[in-house]
């Protein structure tokens, strides 16, 4: 028995050594962000002359990082909007329509998620290029949910497939259409799905960089990563206001983290872990 | 029946339509630019030809040390989040209270956007005032700092390692689901017979998740193996194209260099990577 108890507190130990290993970055964050920008950046944990918000201050008054942050959020919501309706929709016809066609289409589709984005930002480039919608909010949205839709499809497909349909059948008997067996019936049952599918495209659409520093370039059209990515490639870096931008980043996630972990886990899991 | 398949069909019509344009349309249109020399500032005016970028990219030692950071880089983390993981994952099934408070704090790498967590990691590991610095400094283990950022071959592992500690949420989580639909019968018979700790880990546990590891490690090695931007944006791929991988070149020679032609070549390289290296697993699955 003793050999249990030590087994235990030897697991702990270790899962809080893991703990401050995965939140270390996060802590020094903070701290940095609530100490006064002339106090040296790591002379200590805590802030020597009292916690201030003064870089928070900067940050929001003196810069456009607001504004960043408002596009992220049109971006990340449009995005999600946009690729739950198509994949729900293209989801449900695979799940339902047992023709060959539709069973090699849900097989081949995760082929799509194995082409590397850098790739595809050349000819995604020029093309929208020549139809002068680059510096464009819209453009962005467009690709990302593109980019999102396999994924999305697949795990939707698996949480209707797990809907018998038996429950569709009454309702299509006495005369109710697909289309309103689909919105009635099927889309309330796979809610948490939805929710799951929903925040992982949100979080893919709120963490991009790459792709949104090649087709926004214009000031108004930055997103939050290229606004944190404006601090990193200055040449005196200002860690103080850096610091306190990427808290402000953080925010949402963290607000995600708290409220919305039930629905990140199933997400997350559905996909690979199907039995 | 044929008006639900009509249905079926217009049902799917948007997503493939959506999809066809953001994903294949450019897909084609990037294997065909990878046969011509297109330059970022003479779009409308290029020619086929032919072979010749992928002649010159076979005779480029940068296309071979990028292709060997690659795969350096991809293994290496596959490697350490899987062992890593599967070991957190291992603890985590143990049945010990706060299980859910540590999954969801575990998270947190992996919902930061890669620009924080490259800002994060310079910021601990940078030479004057990082905090790792400082504190190898002050137990004396180096003398005035290590250099993660700065050296060629220390940036590499270092760059692996900021990598897999973003890559690990997903790879535990996962690990974890799968472990936990191991039934606890298994455990207990065993320890009944008498085996200890290691033995189950050994015996029951990991031929239990052997599906399961098969395919989170190839997701995991196809995301890495086509990622460029986190390394992008905590190294730019040096010291001195240290930290160069694929991906990361062809970004460089497309959008610094201007030439679309030669870059898109090295992306055919990477999706044909990734073809093989998807047809050898699945080959493995099979088994």
């Amino acid at each position: 028995m003793k050999n249990k108890v030590l087994l235990n507190i030897l697991t702990y130990i270790v899962l809080i050594a893991f703990l401050f290993f995965f939140l270390l970055p996060v802590i020094v964050l903070f701290s940095i962000s609530v100490k006064s920008p002339s106090e040296p950046i790591t002379e200590s944990v805590l802030p020597r002359g009292g916690i201030t918000f003064e870089n928070f201050e900067t940050v929001l008054k003196r810069t456009d990082f607001s504004l960043t942050i408002r596009n992220s959020f049109i971006i990340s919501i449009s995005t999600t909007a946009l690729c739950v309706f198509l994949s729900s929709m293209a989801a449900y016809a695979l799940s339902r329509i047992k023709k060959k066609f539709f069973k090699y289409y849900s097989r081949f589709i995760l082929v799509f998620q194995m082409f590397p984005l850098v790739f595809l930002l050349i000819p995604l480039y020029i093309f929208f290029m020549n139809l002068h919608l680059l510096d464009n909010l819209l453009s962005v949205i467009i690709i990302y949910a593109g980019i999102s839709l396999p994924l999305a499809i697949w795990v939707l497909k698996n949480f209707i497939d797990t809907i018998p349909f038996d429950i569709e059948e009454a309702a299509l008997i006495d005369g109710c259409s697909r289309f309103k067996s689909f919105i009635k019936i099927v889309l309330p049952l796979i809610i948490p799905g939805l929710a799951s599918v929903s925040l992982i495209v949100f979080i893919f659409a709120w963490k991009e960089y790459l792709l949104a520093s090649i087709f926004l370039g214009k000031n108004n059209v930055q997103t939050m990563t290229l606004g944190l990515a404006k601090w990193v490639l200055q040449h005196v870096v200002e860690v103080p206001e850096m610091s306190a931008a990427s808290v402000l980043a953080m925010l949402p996630l963290i607000v995600i983290l708290f409220f919305a972990q039930n629905l990140l886990l199933k997400g997350l899991t559905a996909g690979a872990v199907k039995q | 029946m044929k008006k639900g398949l009509y249905f079926g069909y217009l049902m799917i019509l948007p997503a493939t339509i959506l999809m066809s344009v953001v994903s294949f349309y450019p897909l084609l249109r990037g294997i065909y630019y990878s046969f011509t020399d297109l330059k970022l500032n003479k779009i409308d005016n290029f020619r086929f030809t032919g072979l010749t970028n992928y002649i010159n990219m076979f005779k480029d030692s940068d296309f071979y040390s990028s292709l060997g950071f690659t795969f350096l880089f991809s293994i290496g983390t596959v490697v350490l989040t899987y062992i890593v993981g599967i070991i957190i994952a291992h603890l985590l099934n143990r049945k010990i209270k706060f299980m859910k408070f540590f999954r969801v704090l575990y998270l947190f790498p992996w919902l930061a956007p890669p620009i924080l967590v490259a800002i994060m990691w310079r910021i601990i590991l940078n030479n004057q005032y990082g905090i790792i610095n400082k504190f190898l400094t002050a137990i004396g283990l180096v003398e005035s700092y290590f250099p993660f950022i700065g050296d060629p071959i220390v940036t590499k592992f270092t760059v692996i390692f900021v990598n897999t500690w973003a890559t690990l949420p997903f790879m535990t989580i996962i690990l974890l689901s799968a472990l936990q639909s191991i039934p606890d019968e298994f455990y207990e018979s065993a320890s009944i017979d008498g085996a200890n700790f290691f033995q189950s880990f050994f015996y029951i546990t990991m031929p239990s998740v052997k599906n399961i590891s098969l395919i989170v490690t190839l997701l995991v090695f196809i995301w890495t193996f086509n990622s460029a931007e986190l390394i992008l944006l905590l190294t730019k791929g040096g010291p001195l194209k240290a930290t160069t991988t694929l991906p990361i070149d062809m970004y460089r020679r497309a959008f610094s260099g201007l030439d679309l032609g030669y870059g898109s070549a090295f992306g055919v390289i990477v999706v044909v990577v990734m073809m093989l290296v998807s047809i050898f697993y699945l080959k493995l699955q099979k088994e």
